[in-house]
C-alpha cells in the first residue's frame, strides 16, 4: 500500500499506511489535543480530549485509535467537539486540584512567582512541580475558562510519599495510562497497573501496597512518561524544564555500564532517562535516580588541600596538587601503595599501571562497590605490618587505622569522608558526567563516556591530574606501553535492572545511601557515618509532643519549650532548626502554655528547612528552637469595645489564632477573615470561631465560604474596622495593602518573617523598606505597617534565593527527610 | 486455605480464564487473597498488578475473609424510601462495625447491596441467603439474637 490523501479541517492531507488520523493532522501540523497518546506506546483512547468527527462514522471517535482511511473527511474543532472536550476536561478537574485555574489573581500570582512554590505535596499548579511541564494545563488553559459546576474530589489521602525516590500525587491523575502502559512495554509484566473503578481508580500495585514492597524496579520511566504532576521524581522534580535531554554519557555505577541519557538544567545534570522506551536501555534505581544525586551531593569535594609541615591542611590548586604527588610518589620509591578501582575509565587505570612501573610501586585495583579495607590479604597484611611508607588511596576504600600505617597518604576523591582528614594530599575529582573516558562494553571492547557538565571549584578529571605527574616523571601522555585489555562483563553477572536485590550499594567506598537516603527504603546499609550523626541527633534537642497534618503541606507542631511558653507574647516568633546543619528559619508562636511547658507552631512546607521539619513526627527532636523573637504587638494599642479584622492566609490562619485569642479576652470586637486557595486547605476554623466575633471564610476556587481572597474583604468591609492585620504569604499581604480603605486613624499591621540567619539584628538578611526606611524584620518587626511596607521589594529579595532554594530540595524518605 | 492449583488448573492458562477462575477461588473461600494472586499471576504468566486491576474492577470480589455469617441490606429504590436506612444503622450500631466490614470475631460480615430484586417485600434484608421480608427492627433483633 501507498501514502492516501484524506481532509482535515478542509485541508487535504497525506498519510501513510498504518497512521492513525490523529498522527496524520501531527503530520500536517494540525492540532489535536491528547493526553495519553504517546509515540512509542501503542493507541489507548482514554483521556478522549483527541475526539473527532467523521463523516459517516457515528459519533465523535478517538483520533489516537482510528486509522486513518483514504477519502476520510474529517472535522476536529466544531462547536460541539469543544463543548465535549470542555466536558471531559471538566471531569478531569474536579478530581484535579484545580483551584489556580478559577482564581481571579492567577496572572498576577504566576508573574510575582515565575516558579512554583516547592511545598511538599501538589495542591494547585501554583505547589505543583510539574507546571512548567504539564500536558493538561496546558490544554486546559486554552479550554477552561468558565467555572466549575462539578464538586471536588481531591483530598489528602490520595498523597503518598512512603516509596523511595517517587511522590505519588493521585488527586493529579487523569487515568491516561501512560505509566502503567510504560511499565508493561519495558518490563513485559507491569508492576503498576489501574486498580479499582470509578472514582476510587488509580494507579497502584496489587492491594495498593507501597511499590517497595511489589516487583517495580524503579526504573522511573513511567516519571518521565506521566503527563500531570502525580508521579514525580522527588529529588529532581523542582528544576523545572531540563535546557536538554539529547547528551549521553555511560554509567559506571557497576559493571554494566549502561548508556543513558542526561536531563540539563542550567548546567547541572538534574536527572537522567534511559535512551528509549525498551527493556534493552531500562535504567536502574540506582543509574536512574541516584546518578545525579550523587553528581549534586552537598557531600561532594570542591577544594584540594595539601598537608603544611605545621600539620595544617591549606588550600591548594592546580599544578601543586601535581607537584606535591609527584613528590610522595618519588620520596616513597619502592615503598608505596595505590589503591585503584577497575570502576575508573580505562585512562584513569593506564595512567596508575604508568605510576606503579615508574615509582616502583605496588598497585591493587579493587571492585568500584568494593567494601572498606577489602585488600588483598597479602596486601592488607603487608600494610597492617608497615610495609609501606606512602599510601594513594582513589576514592574512600581504606578506614584511618589502616592508613595511619603509613607515614603519608595521599587521597583522591569525589566525595568528603572522615578519612579525609588524615590526608597530606587531598585531590577532588570529577565523577560521573563531569568527566570523559573509556569503559568496558558487555563484550569488553571500548566504549566512550562523554563528559556534559563542567566542573566547580578544584575538580578535574583524574586521568588528567595522573597524567600531569607522569609528565613531571618523563612520561608523555598517550601511554601507550601501558595499553591492556579491559574486562568483558562476568558470565555470572546479575543486572540490577532486573533484580533490586543486585544494584550496586557501594562505589569507590562510599555508601550510595549517603547520597541518595532514599535507598535505605530499599535495604541499602547505612553508612556508619550517618548511623553517628543519627544518634547524635536522638540524644539532644526539643521534643516533639504532638504532630497533626492540619492540610496538605501545613503542620502544626507542639514542642516542649517550658522557658519560651512562660514569656512568649502574641505575635512573637521563634528561629527552629530541625537539624544541627539545618538553615535558622522562623515560625510565628501560633499558641503556647506556660504552665504545661509547651508553644505550637504552624509551619507551611514550601521548601527545605520546612520540608525538614514536616517530616518529622511526635517524639522526634528539633535541634534548636530559640525564641520567643520579635517584638510582640502592643495590646494597648488595641481599646475595648473598638473593632479590629485579623486577615490571615497560609500559615497567618494558625499565625492569628493568638492574636484572636489574647484581644477578644481585652474585649476588643474581633472579625476573622481567612483564606485558601480551595476547602481541602482550609484549618483552624473551629479554633478561630470560638475566638472571634465572626469568621468570614473565603476560597480562591469558592468551594467553601466566599470566592475570592481577603483583599476583596477587606476592599467591601474594611472601612468598618479600627485595626487591620493581615498575615499570610507576601503576595497576599501585598494584595491587602492594595485593598486598604482611605480611613483616618485606623490602625494598619502586616507581619513578615523573611529569610533570617540569626534572628537578633547581627546579619541584615531580613531587611525591609517600610515608608522608606530600611528596617529588620528580626527585632523591628514583625509587625510593620501594612500600607507602607515595598512588598515589591520584598518579594524580589524573596525570589533572589530561588536556585539555591531548589539546589537545596532535602531528600524525603517515606515522607522524613534525611539529608 | 493451602493452595489453589485445583481451581486454577481447571483452566488453560490463558488470560481470558482469569475472570472465571477467580470466581472459583471466591466462591470457595468467599474472598481473594494476596495468596490467590500470586499463585494465579504465576499460572496466568501475568503480573499480579494486571489480576489485581482486572479483579478489583469487579465489587462482586472481596478482598478481606467474610464472616461466618453475612447479612446483606437492600438500598434499593423501595427499600430505601421504605426504611431500610434505619435497619443498616440499627445493624451498623449492633455489631459495631459498617457496612463492608466484619465484627472483629470473624462472626458477621455486613453488606449493602443495590437491589435484591425483592422490591414487593421491602424492606429487605438477606442472611446467608436467606431473605427476611418487610423486615420491622423488632424483627432484626431477633434475627441478630438467632446469629450469636
Amino acid at each position: 500500500m501507498s501514502a492516501f490523501k484524506l481532509t482535515i479541517d478542509g485541508q487535504v492531507v497525506e498519510a501513510e499506511p498504518g497512521m492513525t488520523v490523529l498522527q496524520a493532522a501531527q503530520r500536517a501540523g494540525i492540532f489535536i489535543p491528547s493526553l495519553c497518546d504517546h509515540k512509542e506506546l501503542s493507541p489507548y483512547g482514554a483521556c478522549r480530549l483527541c475526539v473527532v468527527e467523521i463523516d459517516k462514522v457515528r459519533g465523535t471517535p478517538t483520533s489516537c485509535t482510528t486509522p486513518a482511511a483514504e477519502g476520510m473527511v474529517v472535522r476536529t474543532n466544531t462547536e460541539q467537539l469543544q463543548t465535549q472536550r470542555r466536558r471531559t476536561l471538566e471531569l478531569m478537574m474536579s478530581g484535579h486540584p484545580s483551584p489556580c485555574f478559577s482564581c481571579d489573581s492567577r496572572a498576577d500570582c504566576e508573574v510575582e512567582r515565575k516558579t512554583p512554590t516547592r511545598s511538599g505535596v501538589a495542591t494547585r499548579c501554583g505547589t505543583c512541580s510539574n507546571r512548567p511541564l504539564c500536558g493538561l494545563r496546558g490544554i486546559a488553559m486554552g479550554n477552561f475558562e468558565r467555572e466549575m459546576d462539578l464538586p471536588i474530589s481531591y483530598d489528602l489521602s490520595k498523597i503518598e510519599t512512603n516509596d523511595p525516590f517517587i511522590d505519588k500525587n493521585h488527586n493529579l491523575c487523569v487515568l491516561c495510562g501512560r505509566c502503567f502502559r510504560v511499565c508493561q512495554k519495558i518490563h513485559n509484566k507491569p508492576a503498576i497497573n489501574i486498580v479499582n473503578r470509578g472514582k476510587r481508580a488509580k494507579i497502584a500495585v496489587e492491594f495498593e501496597k507501597q511499590w517497595s514492597a511489589e516487583e517495580c524496579k524503579f526504573c522511573g520511566a513511567c516519571i518521565d512518561e506521566c503527563p500531570t504532576g502525580c508521579l514525580t521524581d522527588r529529588w529532581g522534580k523542582w528544576f523545572g524544564a531540563p535546557d536538554s535531554e539529547d547528551k549521553e554519557t555511560v554509567c559506571p555505577l557497576c559493571k554494566k555500564h549502561c548508556r543513558l541519557k542526561l536531563k540539563i538544567k542550567d548546567g547541572k545534570v538534574v536527572g537522567t532517562k534511559a535512551l528509549s522506551l525498551s527493556s534493552d536501555d531500562v535504567l536502574c534505581a540506582v543509574g536512574k535516580f541516584v546518578f545525579p544525586q550523587i553528581l549534586n551531593s552537598a557531600g561532594r569535594l570542591t577544594i584540594g588541600r595539601i598537608m603544611s609541615e605545621r600539620g595544617e591542611q591549606i588550600p591548594a590548586h592546580g599544578e601543586a596538587l601535581a607537584d606535591r604527588l609527584f613528590e610522595l610518589l618519588e620520596e616513597n620509591r619502592g615503598k608505596s601503595l595505590i589503591v585503584g578501582t577497575s570502576g575508573s575509565y580505562y585512562e584513569t587505570r593506564k595512567a596508575l599501571r604508568a605510576m606503579e612501573k615508574v615509582f616502583g610501586a605496588k598497585l591493587v585495583e579493587l571492585p568500584s562497590d568494593a567494601a572498606q579495607d577489602s585488600l588483598p590479604s597479602d596486601v592488607l597484611a603487608d600494610v597492617e605490618a608497615g610495609k609501606y611508607d606512602f599510601i594513594f588511596c582513589v576514592g574512600n576504600y581504606l578506614s584511618a587505622p589502616l592508613l595511619k600505617k603509613a607515614k603519608k597518604i595521599a587521597v583522591a576523591d569525589f566525595a568528603k569522608s572522615e578519612v579525609q582528614e588524615l590526608a597530606d594530599l587531598l585531590f577532588p575529582m570529577a565523577v560521573l558526567a563531569e568527566n570523559a573516558g573509556t569503559l568496558a562494553a558487555c563484550d569488553g571492547s571500548k566504549i566512550a563516556a562523554e563528559a556534559a557538565v563542567a566542573n566547580v571549584g578544584d575538580r578535574r578529571p583524574l586521568s588528567g591530574y595522573l597524567a600531569d605527574v607522569l609528565k613531571k616523571a618523563g612520561l608523555n601522555s598517550n601511554l601507550r606501553d601501558f595499553d591492556f585489555e579491559l574486562e568483558a562483563l562476568p558470565a555470572g553477572f546479575k543486572s540490577p535492572t532486573l533484580d533490586r536485590a543486585d544494584l550496586p550499594k557501594m562505589y569507590l567506598g562510599h555508601y550510595l545511601s549517603d547520597f541518595a537516603p532514599d535507598l535505605l527504603l530499599l535495604g541499602f546499609p547505612k553508612s556508619p557515618e550517618a548511623e553517628r550523626r543519627a544518634a547524635a541527633k536522638a540524644e539532644s534537642g526539643f521534643e516533639i509532643l504532638e504532630k497533626r497534618v492540619l492540610a496538605p503541606n501545613f503542620h502544626e507542631l507542639k514542642v516542649a519549650a517550658p522557658d519560651m511558653a512562660k514569656h512568649a507574647k502574641p505575635g512573637q516568633f521563634a528561629i527552629i532548626m530541625a537539624n544541627a546543619d539545618s538553615e535558622r528559619s522562623p515560625f510565628t508562636l501560633a499558641d503556647w502554655n506556660a504552665e504545661e511547658g509547651w508553644v505550637k507552631f504552624v509551619i507551611e512546607e514550601l521548601g527545605r528547612s520546612s520540608a525538614e521539619i514536616g517530616a518529622l513526627k511526635a517524639g522526634d527532636k528539633l535541634a534548636v528552637v530559640s525564641g520567643p523573637l520579635g517584638t510582640p504587638l502592643d495590646l494597648n494599642r488595641f481599646k475595648a469595645g473598638s473593632s479590629v479584622l485579623l486577615a490571615g492566609g497560609c500559615y497567618g490562619i494558625g499565625a492569628i489564632y493568638p492574636l484572636a485569642r489574647e484581644l477578644k479576652a481585652r474585649g476588643v470586637k474581633v472579625v476573622c477573615a481567612i483564606e485558601a486557595s480551595s476547602a481541602y486547605m482550609l484549618y483552624n476554623r473551629e479554633a478561630l470561631a470560638g475566638v472571634s466575633d465572626e469568621l468570614a471564610v473565603l476560597t480562591r476556587d469558592g468551594s467553601a465560604g466566599k470566592k475570592g481572597g481577603c483583599a476583596g474583604f477587606i476592599r467591601d468591609r474594611g472601612a468598618d474596622f479600627d485595626a487591620i492585620i493581615a498575615i499570610g504569604c507576601v503576595f497576599m499581604m501585598g494584595q491587602c495593602a492594595k485593598a486598604l480603605p482611605e480611613r483616618e486613624g485606623q490602625i494598619k499591621l502586616c507581619a513578615l518573617n523573611p529569610i533570617m540567619v540569626d534572628g537578633t539584628g547581627m546579619c541584615g538578611a531580613c531587611r525591609v523598606s517600610v515608608g522608606g526606611q530600611t528596617l529588620f524584620a528580626c527585632v523591628d518587626g514583625p509587625f510593620f505597617e501594612l500600607d507602607k511596607v515595598d512588598f515589591k521589594e520584598l518579594s524580589a529579595r524573596r525570589n533572589a534565593y530561588k536556585l539555591i532554594e531548589i539546589e537545596a530540595m532535602p531528600r524525603h524518605i517515606g515522607g522524613r527527610c534525611h539529608s | 486455605m493451602g493452595t489453589y492449583k485445583d481451581i486454577l488448573g481447571a483452566y488453560e492458562p490463558k488470560r481470558e480464564y482469569l475472570v472465571g477462575a477467580m470466581q472459583d477461588i471466591q466462591e470457595r473461600d468467599g474472598y481473594i487473597s494476596p495468596q490467590a494472586i500470586s499463585e494465579a499471576a504465576e499460572y496466568f504468566s501475568i503480573s499480579k498488578s494486571d489480576i489485581y486491576s482486572v479483579v478489583s474492577f469487579y465489587a462482586q470480589f472481596k478482598f478481606r475473609k467474610p464472616g461466618r455469617h453475612v447479612i446483606k441490606v437492600c438500598k434499593g429504590t423501595a427499600c430505601h424510601v421504605r426504611g431500610s436506612g434505619s435497619l443498616l444503622s440499627a445493624l451498623e450500631e449492633r455489631l459495631k462495625i459498617k457496612e463492608g466490614e466484619t465484627t472483629p470475631d470473624g462472626a458477621i460480615s455486613l453488606e449493602r447491596v443495590a437491589c435484591l430484586g425483592a422490591c414487593a417485600l421491602a424492606p429487605a434484608i438477606v442472611v446467608d441467603d436467606k431473605v427476611h421480608a418487610r423486615l420491622t427492627l423488632p424483627e432484626l433483633e431477633k434475627i441478630l439474637k438467632e446469629l450469636k
